[in-house]
């Protein structure tokens, strides 16, 4: 049974259910994603090769180059952005390129940090997800 | 959040929609990060290429610029996406437009052109404990440790919003309590090089990923520029923002950078660690190089004069490149002493207002690159589809004139 209901705090806030994209790895979005498409092309990534695109991206934080929003604007410009994301610790150029999205092309990427990420344990990668407020239910 | 009377006006619409948006992007982010604060910051540094700014960048800027933003505060800007000569190179038409769309739209803001991510060498220089707005990792670590100002790593478009507002929420780095030593790190070798810096950077960063490295060992006649390399390496490597250097850099002289609490972790770092690390920064065993890269972060005037004397006189082999990366403040200069000349006698070539890491290499389809920065070994791989091979400059010059 992997049915679980985590919290988190709410950084942008959204009710949403979506299949889960599930990396151990810090994830750098600056030249770790390609936009055009969704497809993580970090071959340091643990996830390399799979889509974010609609997936709740659950990573446990950020990493690398500022110019890391700019890739995840762009991301989300093209639509092909996680409808969610998930961290430890949501870093601010993640924040930052999302909270650029909502405001500049009103898609919104829900996003939701201080998720305990041992109490997500061995969370089967064809899960699914609902998240409710600050409540992340793993179906 | 606490918004001063001038902070409502700009976020009411009284300066414009640009800086409008420009305090709702910063108000927003102050909440997230839980601060009820903003901070005036006296100068920023901005992103500017294409190459990650994306078409979504290119809007953005656009949007603003035709929104009539202007910076109110120094404002300057990294490395392009072209070099000064693109025409040059094989690059496709509809690339270069993009980038020339951000140099207009960044030209019309105000932006301070530059296009280097060395402005603290000649336009953009903070005092100690100023407050500022810079992205740019390897310029946030220099700012932060070698000046003793205050940034945080700053992301592309937040930046924008700093420039036009000159405005930050108090956060991250601007705080006393975040800018304490964590880890020290004992450098156990005499006698450093060069490209000593970039590797033990480079080492550094890997280990302590987002800590507050404190670093003993390094001799205080140390050049700046080569802290330079070190924090480039770190804030590549790893995410460092800030290192203290003990009896080197502003907050660790005469102060204790741990403030009295003990170090989370002691680390050394010998001669053998040093030597490892050049072999694991190289992706392939392979000796040869189509193009050797020398200039990230961009050269200062006096590692151009080292670079230069060691080609003087000599010829780079027609199938090989040789790219040397400047920011123009650097060439200038260097051109009234020869030292452009020289290199360019040699075959080797200039490349103004770009870098090797954020320029579309793709295009020039080369299968393996030689360079003494660690920075450029660390990102070329993965981004640029090469192999990589780390050495000194001594070697990648051998390398190509052989």
């Amino acid at each position: 049974m992997n049915k679980k209901v985590l919290k988190g705090r709410i950084i942008i806030k959204g009710n949403i259910e979506g299949e889960v994209l599930i990396s151990r790895k810090p994830f750098m979005f600056a030249h770790g994603v390609n936009p055009k498409t969704g497809e993580i092309v970090d071959k340091r990534s643990d996830v390399y090769g799979k889509n974010m695109k609609n997936k709740i991206f659950i990573f446990p934080n950020g990493k690398g180059s500022t110019t890391g929003s700019m890739w995840l604007l762009e991301t989300i410009r093209r639509g092909n952005a996680p409808k969610a994301i998930i961290n430890q610790e949501t870093e601010m150029i993640i924040a930052t390129g999302a909270v650029l999205g909502h405001l500049l092309y009103g898609k919104k990427t829900v996003i939701i940090d201080k998720v305990d990420f041992e109490e997500l344990g061995e969370i089967n990668p064809n899960s699914a997800i609902e998240i409710n407020c600050n409540k992340i239910e793993v179906k | 959040m606490h918004l001063t009377n001038n902070d409502l006006d700009m976020l009411n619409g009284k300066y414009g929609k640009a800086v409008q948006f420009a305090m709702k992007l910063i108000i927003i982010i102050g909440e997230i990060y839980q601060t009820d604060d903003l901070i005036n910051v006296s100068s920023a540094h901005i992103l500017g290429h294409y190459g990650s700014l994306y078409d979504a960048g290119v809007e953005f800027y656009e949007k603003l610029a035709n929104l009539n933003a202007k910076c109110r505060i120094p404002t300057t800007v990294d490395p392009s996406s072209l070099p000064e000569n693109w025409k040059d190179f094989n690059i496709p038409d509809n690339y270069a437009k993009k980038q020339l769309r951000l140099y207009k739209a960044i030209k019309k803001i105000g932006v301070i052109q530059t296009w280097s991510c060395t402005p603290y060498e000649f336009v953009n220089i903070p005092r100690y404990g100023e407050y500022i707005a810079w992205a740019e990792s390897s310029a946030v670590a220099y700012a932060n440790s070698v000046l003793g100002a205050r940034t945080n790593r700053t992301p592309a478009g937040l930046d924008m919003a700093a420039a036009i507002t000159g405005r930050m929420p108090r956060i991250g780095f601007y705080l006393d309590k975040n800018r304490k030593g964590q880890v020290l790190v004992k450098i156990k070798k005499k006698k450093l090089t060069d490209f000593d810096y970039h590797s033990i950077g480079y080492i550094i960063g890997k280990r302590v990923g987002t800590k507050v490295p404190v670093i003993e060992g390094v001799p205080t006649n140390c050049a700046s520029y080569q802290l330079k390399c070190l924090g480039s390496a770190a804030a590549s490597s790893g995410a460092v923002s800030l290192f203290h250097v003990i009896d080197v850099t502003p907050e660790a002289i005469k102060e204790d950078p741990f403030k009295e609490k003990s170090p989370e972790e002691v680390i050394e770092i010998t001669p053998d660690d040093i030597e490892n690390t050049i072999q694991k920064i190289s992706t392939t065993q392979n000796e040869e190089a189509d193009i050797i890269a020398i200039g990230c972060p961009h050269l200062s005037l006096e590692e151009l004069r080292k670079v230069a004397k060691i080609l003087k006189g000599k010829k780079i082999c027609s199938d090989t490149r040789f790219w040397i990366y400047l920011s123009r403040a650097v060439y200038t200069i260097a051109q009234q002493m020869d030292l452009i000349t020289d290199i360019k006698n040699s075959g080797a070539q200039i490349l103004l207002d770009t870098c090797p890491v954020i320029s579309p290499l793709k295009y020039c389809r080369f299968r393996s690159m030689m360079t003494n920065s660690a920075k450029i070994a660390n990102v070329v791989p993965t981004e640029h589809n090469m192999e990589v091979i780390y050495r000194d400059l001594e070697t990648c010059v051998k390398g190509a004139i052989k």
